[in-house]
């Protein structure tokens, strides 16, 4: 069966690289880019499993492609991953509240991530 | 959140691919950089729909059943109607050689497939930058921005 990937969007080479090891560790493929903008057009020309989106990015932030994830009739359903290397409970609180499905603090503990994913995205692993 | 720029406002594209989700992104990518999209699953369908309608371009799969895209692009060189329109090959694989045989056999240019979303507009308007016509369109837009 065809599996649809899940789209990483952060702009950091090493985080880039650790999610796409992660989640190959368990088959599953991701497509990775840089900034909010491209996303928005993968987003919109791709189906995608799911998102994990850094929540602070270049130029438009993980928050603002959330919104317009949210905003659209095609896109508001897809499962969204908030990850961070800012952790405060205030910005864990204001992810969940803006509807993120999931939200990890950097580093990722490999465990609990990938255990969440498998929830949310329906059996990852 | 804005989209890819809308390079291609005013243009008519025709797309002609038999594999539906990379006739699926080709056409949403034409749509968002602002062009109206027409498309056909085949040489023969693409033929038809060219009696009615003269896009700027055409963009063509080459391996397709019915008529693939090497025998619609020497039909349109043969048609005084359809000769000046350039048409783009879509090739499934980045082969060196393509880009000279697709030249030879009536293309303007090719791209390589899978497309890459985020680039695939520039490569179209680099491509299309030296058709005295389009060039003209492109400029404008520029002008406009």
């Amino acid at each position: 069966m065809d599996v649809m990937p899940i789209l990483v969007v952060e702009d950091e080479p090493d985080g880039q690289e650790l999610i796409a090891r992660l989640l190959a560790q368990v088959n599953v493929t991701v497509e990775v880019v840089g900034n909010a903008e491209d996303a928005w057009t993968m987003l919109n020309v791709k189906p995608y499993r799911g998102a994990i989106i850094d929540l602070a990015l270049p130029g438009k932030d993980g928050f603002e492609l959330l919104r317009a994830i949210r905003a659209d009739t095609d896109l508001r359903a897809l499962p969204c991953v908030a990850i961070t290397a800012f952790h405060t409970p205030e910005l864990k609180q204001q992810a969940l509240q803006e509807t993120f499905d999931a939200y990890f603090a950097k580093p990722l503990d490999r465990t609990r991530f990938l255990g969440e994913l498998d929830r949310i995205f329906a059996h990852l692993i | 959140m804005t989209r890819i720029p809308r390079l291609l406002e005013g243009w008519t594209v025709l797309i002609v691919d038999d594999e539906v989700d990379s006739l699926e992104v080709a056409r949403r990518l034409i749509t968002m950089a602002g062009a109206q999209t027409l498309t056909a699953d085949s040489g023969r369908s693409a033929l038809e729909l060219l009696k009615h309608t003269s896009p700027h371009f055409i963009l063509s799969d080459l391996s397709m059943p019915d008529m693939d895209g090497w025998e619609l692009a020497h039909l349109l060189k043969r048609d005084r109607r359809t000769l000046e329109i350039p048409v783009i090959a879509l090739t499934a694989h980045a082969m060196s050689g393509d880009r000279d045989r697709a030249i030879a056999a009536g293309f303007h240019n090719h791209i390589a497939k899978p497309l890459d979303p985020l680039k695939f507009v520039g490569q179209l308007l680099n491509i299309l930058v030296d058709v005295p016509n389009l060039a003209d369109m492109i400029i404008n837009v520029d002008e406009r921005r």
